[in-house]
C-alpha cells in the first residue's frame, strides 16, 4: 500500500473525478434497491408477513391466489394431518368503497376465520370482535379513514375496529375480516415444520407454494421487481466497467514506471497488491459516501414514496459493488503482470 | 566477488532469420572497477546490459554473479537477485513521479520487506551524501535533471548492491551535468568497492572509466584500459 496511498494523494484530481462517478453510481444503486424494496413491501407485505409457512392452493393453480378455489370443509381434514400445526382459510377479494369524507379507496379484503392464526395484531384500536369488524392497514389513514369509521362495500357495512402495519397487497391496504360464508375459499395457509415436498406429498390434491412463490401470483409483482433489478444489475456492470477502463488507462500510462519498479526488484504480486489496494480504497470510501447520501435522500423523499432501506440491504449492495470494482480491475492486473522489466532498459531502443 | 560473463550469446529470431544481438561475449569485471561500454546504436549494448542485470536470459553462455549462474534462475529468483545484488540507473533517471525524494529510496526498503527507522535514516544519509538533503520532501518534477540523476544513483545504492549498472545516465543531461553525474558514479564505485558498468554514447566521459569496451554487431571488438 506504500505506493497506492502516495499515488492517491499525489494525483488527487483524477482520483476525485473517478470517485465522484462511483459515488453517484453507488447512490443510484442504493436508491433503486430502496425503491425495489419499498415497492415490494407496498405490493406484497401482507403476504411476506403472513404468519404461515406454506400456502395451499387448488391443484394446478399458477400461484395466483384469486384464481384458486378450494372447498372450505377440507380445512378439518388438513388440520388432522400429522405434522401440520395450524391451518387457516384465506380468501382474497379486491373491493372499493367511499369514505365518510367522500374519497374513493381501494381495499384488499383478506377473509379468514375468527380463530385464524393469520389475523394480525392491531397497533391501534382493538382486534376483531364481530363479523362486522375489520382490521385495516394503517396506510388507509392517508385517505382520511379513522378508527370506528363505517365503510360500505359488497353491499355490507363494516366497522374499522383497528389498524395494523405492514399489511398491503397489490398496492392497496389490506382489510382483514372474518365474515366467511362462502363454501369455497382461495387457499389454506398452513404452519408446519415439514418441508415443501413433504407437505406436497401429504396434500396430493392441492398445489403447495412457499410465500415467495405466491408473491409471483400478485399482479405486476414480478414485473416491477424484475425491471428494478435489471437496473441494479446494469448499474453494477457499469460500475465495474467504469473502474476497469479508468484503471486500465492508468496502468497503460504507468507501464514504464511498473517496468522500472520491476527492474528494481518489485514482484508482480507487490504491484498487483497496490493496484487492488487502490481500487478497494476508492470503492470503499465512495460506497460509504454514497450510502450516506442515500440516507439523506431517503429522509427527504415524500412520505407516499415507497422507499425502504435497511442496513443489511445496504451492506449487501455495497459488497456487490466492491466485488464488481475488484472484478473490473482484473484487466489491469493482467496488464501489470505482462509488463516486462526489460522495458525500463530498452527505453527508446528496440 | 566479481561479475563474470562466459561466452554469452543472445539470439533473436525474426521470422526465418536469426539475429545475434550479443555474439559470444566474455567479460570479467572486478569490484571497484568502473567499465564503460560503447558502440553504435543497435550494436547490442543494451541487450548486454539487460543480460548482465538479470533482466534477460541469454540464449547460451553463463552469467556468474557471486559465482552463481543467473542464466539458470527462475523469473522469481531473478527478481530477488536484482533486488539484492544489482543497482540500476536508467536513462532519464526514471523516478516514480508521485513519490517524494525520500520515498524514492524508501520504496526499495518496502519492496525488500526491510523497513524501519534505520532504513529511513540510511536513505536520508545517502541523499545528503549526494547533496540532496534540502530536497527530501520534493517531488521529482521539482528537481533539475542532474539532481534527479543523483537521486537515481542514491536509489541504486540503497540496498547496497554488489553491481551498479547504468544505462546511458548522461543521455538527458548537458555535458557539464553529465560529467558530474558520471564522476559521482565512478567515485562511488571505487569507494564502495562495487562492480560498475555503464553503457554510454557520450565519449567525453570515458576518461572517468577504468576500462572501455566497444561492441559492434553484438561482438566485443576492442578493450582499452584508460591510462590515468
Amino acid at each position: 500500500m506504500f505506493l497506492a496511498i502516495r499515488e492517491l494523494f499525489y494525483a488527487k484530481t483524477r482520483f476525485l473525478l473517478i470517485g465522484f462517478i462511483i459515488v453517484l453510481i453507488a447512490s443510484l444503486i442504493f436508491i433503486i434497491s430502496g425503491l425495489a424494496k419499498g415497492l415490494s413491501a407496498n405490493n406484497a407485505s401482507a403476504l411476506q408477513e403472513l404468519p404461515a409457512d406454506y400456502i395451499v392452493m387448488e391443484k394446478g393453480a399458477d400461484t395466483e391466489l384469486a384464481k384458486s378455489l378450494v372447498p372450505k370443509q377440507a380445512l378439518e381434514s388438513i388440520q388432522d394431518i400429522k405434522g401440520i400445526q395450524d391451518v387457516a382459510p384465506l380468501t382474497v377479494r379486491m373491493a372499493n368503497t367511499t369514505t365518510t369524507s367522500g374519497k374513493a379507496v381501494d381495499l384488499a379484503l383478506f377473509i379468514t376465520d375468527e380463530k385464524s392464526m393469520l389475523l394480525p395484531k392491531a397497533i391501534q384500536g382493538k382486534s376483531l370482535a364481530s363479523k362486522k369488524d375489520i382490521l385495516v392497514d394503517q396506510t388507509i389513514q392517508d385517505d382520511g379513514v379513522k378508527l370506528g369509521e363505517k365503510l360500505t362495500f359488497a353491499d355490507q357495512t363494516f366497522h374499522v375496529a383497528g389498524f395494523t402495519e405492514d399489511q398491503r397487497y397489490s398496492h392497496t391496504p389490506v382489510a382483514y375480516m372474518t365474515d366467511n360464508q362462502a363454501d369455497k375459499v382461495n387457499a389454506f395457509a398452513i404452519k408446519t415444520s415439514m418441508d415443501q415436498q413433504q407437505v406436497q406429498d401429504k396434500l396430493k390434491n392441492y398445489s403447495v407454494f412457499t410465500k415467495k412463490e405466491a408473491l409471483k401470483g400478485i399482479p405486476s409483482y414480478s414485473e416491477e421487481q424484475a425491471s428494478l433489478n435489471m437496473m441494479i444489475v446494469f448499474l453494477l456492470i457499469i460500475a465495474a466497467f467504469v473502474l476497469a477502463v479508468f484503471f486500465y488507462v492508468m496502468t497503460l500510462q504507468k507501464r514504464g514506471q511498473f517496468g522500472i519498479l520491476k527492474a528494481l526488484g518489485a514482484k508482480t504480486g507487490y504491484l498487483i497488491k497496490n493496484l487492488l489496494g487502490q481500487v478497494a480504497t476508492i470503492s470503499v470510501v465512495c460506497i460509504a459516501i454514497g450510502a450516506g447520501l442515500t440516507y439523506v435522500i431517503g429522509n427527504v423523499l415524500p412520505d407516499g414514496m415507497p422507499f425502504v432501506i435497511s442496513a443489511s440491504s445496504l451492506l449487501q449492495s455495497s459488497l456487490l459493488i466492491l466485488v464488481m470494482a475488484l472484478l473490473g480491475s482484473l484487466v489491469s492486473m493482467f496488464q501489470v503482470a505482462k509488463i516486462d522489466p526489460l522495458e525500463a532498459i530498452e527505453g527508446g531502443e528496440k | 566477488m566479481s561479475l563474470v560473463l562466459e561466452h554469452v550469446t543472445k539470439v533473436y529470431t525474426d521470422g526465418p532469420k536469426e539475429f545475434k544481438a550479443v555474439d559470444d561475449i566474455s567479460l570479467q569485471v572486478h569490484p571497484g572497477e568502473f567499465v564503460g561500454v560503447i558502440g553504435p546504436s543497435g550494436s547490442g549494448k543494451s541487450t548486454l546490459l539487460s543480460i548482465t542485470g538479470a533482466l534477460l536470459a541469454p540464449t547460451s553462455g553463463k552469467v556468474l554473479i557471486d559465482g552463481k549462474d543467473a542464466a539458470k534462475l527462475s523469473e522469481k529468483a531473478l527478481t530477488a537477485l536484482r533486488l539484492a545484488k544489482i543497482g540500476f540507473i536508467f536513462q532519464a533517471a526514471h523516478l516514480v513521479p508521485y513519490l517524494k525524494i525520500r520515498d524514492q529510496l524508501n520504496v526499495i526498503s518496502v519492496i525488500a520487506q526491510h523497513t524501519g527507522k534505520a532504513q529511513e535514516k540510511h536513505a536520508e544519509a545517502l541523499l545528503s551524501h549526494f547533496g540532496l538533503a534540502h530536497r527530501l520532501d520534493n517531488y521529482p518534477n521539482e528537481l533539475s535533471g542532474g539532481e534527479r540523476q543523483r537521486v537515481a544513483i542514491a536509489r541504486a545504492l540503497m540496498n547496497d548492491p554488489k553491481i551498479i549498472l547504468a544505462d546511458e545516465p548522461t543521455a538527458s543531461l548537458d555535458s557539464k551535468r553529465g560529467r558530474d553525474v558520471v564522476e559521482t558514479l565512478s567515485k562511488e564505485v571505487k569507494e564502495r568497492n562495487k562492480v560498475g558498468i555503464m553503457v554510454t554514447h557520450d565519449e567525453r566521459v570515458l576518461d572517468l572509466c577504468d576500462r572501455v569496451i566497444m561492441i559492434k554487431d553484438g561482438k566485443l571488438v576492442q578493450t582499452e584500459a584508460i591510462q590515468k
